[in-house]
């Protein structure tokens, strides 16, 4: 298990959770402020919170965006965490249109209002809900089918079905849980906000 | 899928835990973070901190039980009482909750519903509404935890909110809240009506039975409950064996 985790300091909501879920496994956390720091990490990890533009704008005015691509190229260990999932997306349509990384095709969209039974959803999504994996691809992470906690207005719909690793069920609808692309994850729901199968998922990621 | 959230609500004055009944006569009952680490482990799904003396002294204590309980608890926490602007906001957040709801401040001035919403995001951003019945057969909204009125229609006022870009709404019975009396059904099931954001029902659980009401009568996302578990009558565990019971779906 590599013993250390880079997080990248993204000011805006709640990165304590994250950085204690982490402590609690005992693993050693580099807090990164310097966009140089991303290349000498083997486990990064972006935990954005609140709307799409604002987080590019982010990472692309603090220099964060570019380094965060040589990473990727690099294929080592990234886990994107709800917005650090979608950014992975060629776009997404959360306030105006805004290109994302593109490592995984497809878009970002909001949930829709109505299921297929004409039911109305309540949106955000704010529910513990059990991920179940995707048959067509092998999965990497040991914690099973279990529930984790979401919150989220837009999700994902990447092109391939084969870059989704996991999905979750909302009133009927289908959503995109836990994408993989190479060595590149992302996840929808909140890992550090679900309980001891939060962790574990956590500690499945330190052990790719 | 969608699974009923249960909630427990803690309410705070100083480095205390503390119970009211409708707002009023305050008891404490012991430490914040032990109440909250023993729901963490008994498998409550989320839990709410509120001040309920910030808003009317202006100060907030919330911080430091914020902080100790984001290095034991992994799951999400709700604080409120106080939170008067994105500064209040964004240091709450920094302390470890992952949404913050505001009420005395966002009816004062509305407009700090669409701030925080742009800046923290809607799912971060809770309204909380302390609801009263008044004579005129309408409900009031409350402000300085219950004490004082403001002559809006809580179902204007929740519509309004979330308009302006609340997630969520905390709902809170004043006359109900404390008293053990059961929920206030009538004003959940018109509040779950009139918003499409999900809706956290309050105030008067006292037994299993005002579980499954107040979810299969209501349509509520969540339960948020405090005299009922912190005086030991109740625990999540069994709440939750009794909704699966009962064909409510909940998390395991």
């Amino acid at each position: 298990m590599i013993k250390e985790v880079s997080i990248i300091n993204y000011p805006y909501g709640n990165i304590l959770s994250l950085i204690r879920a982490f402590d609690y496994l005992k693993i050693k956390i580099n807090l990164i402020d310097n966009p140089r720091e991303i290349k000498k990490s083997n486990r990064l990890i972006f935990p954005g919170v609140g709307t799409f533009p604002k987080a590019i704008n982010f990472l692309k005015n603090n220099n964060f965006f570019k380094e965060m691509q040589e990473y990727f190229y690099l294929n080592k260990p990234y886990l994107g965490i709800c917005l650090g999932m979608q950014v992975l997306l060629d776009n997404s349509e959360e306030l105006e249109k805004t290109p994302g990384f593109g490592i995984v095709k497809g878009n970002v969209i909001k949930l829709p209002n109505k299921n297929n039974s004409n039911k109305i959803i309540k949106i955000p999504h704010i529910n513990w809900n059990l991920i179940f994996y995707n048959k067509r691809v092998n999965h990497v992470f040991n914690v099973g089918c279990k529930y984790m906690y979401f919150v989220h207005s837009y999700y994902a719909i990447p092109n391939e079905k084969n870059d989704i690793l996991a999905y979750t069920d909302y009133e009927d609808i289908k959503i995109c849980a836990l994408i993989k692309k190479r060595n590149i994850i992302g996840c929808q729901f909140h890992p550090e906000k679900s309980g001891k199968d939060g962790l574990k998922f956590l500690k499945d990621f330190m052990t790719l | 899928m969608k699974n009923i959230r249960l909630i427990s609500r803690l309410d705070v004055k100083g480095p205390n835990l503390i119970k009211t009944i409708r707002f009023e006569g305050l008891r404490k009952v012991g430490n914040p973070n032990d109440f909250a680490l023993k729901y963490f482990n008994d498998g409550v799904d989320e839990i709410i901190f509120i001040d309920i003396v910030a808003s009317l002294y202006q100060r907030n204590n919330l911080d430091t039980i914020l902080k100790n309980a984001a290095k034991n608890i992994f799951v999400p926490i709700t604080a409120g009482g106080g939170i008067r602007n994105i500064d209040d906001a964004q240091r709450i957040l920094r302390s470890g909750a992952d949404k913050i709801a505001v009420n005395t401040a966002a009816i004062q001035n509305p407009n700090l519903i669409r701030d925080l919403a742009n800046n923290v995001g809607t799912q971060s951003l809770v309204i909380s509404i302390e609801a009263k019945k008044n004579k005129n057969g309408f409900w009031e909204a409350f402000i300085n935890n219950g004490r004082d009125k403001t002559g809006l229609n809580v179902l204007d006022w929740a519509k309004t909110a979330e308009k302006l870009g609340a997630g969520e709404v905390l709902l809170t019975s004043v006359d109900k809240e404390g008293t053990r009396k059961g929920f206030d059904l009538d004003l959940i099931k018109l509040v779950c009506k009139k918003v499409k954001i999900p809706v956290v029902a309050c105030g008067g659980m006292y037994s299993l039975s005002c579980f499954e009401n107040v979810v299969k009568k209501s349509n509520a996302d969540a339960v948020a409950i405090s005299d009922c578990i912190h005086f030991n009558r109740l625990n999540i565990q069994d709440i939750k064996k009794f909704a699966s019971s009962k064909n409510i779906s909940v998390r395991k």
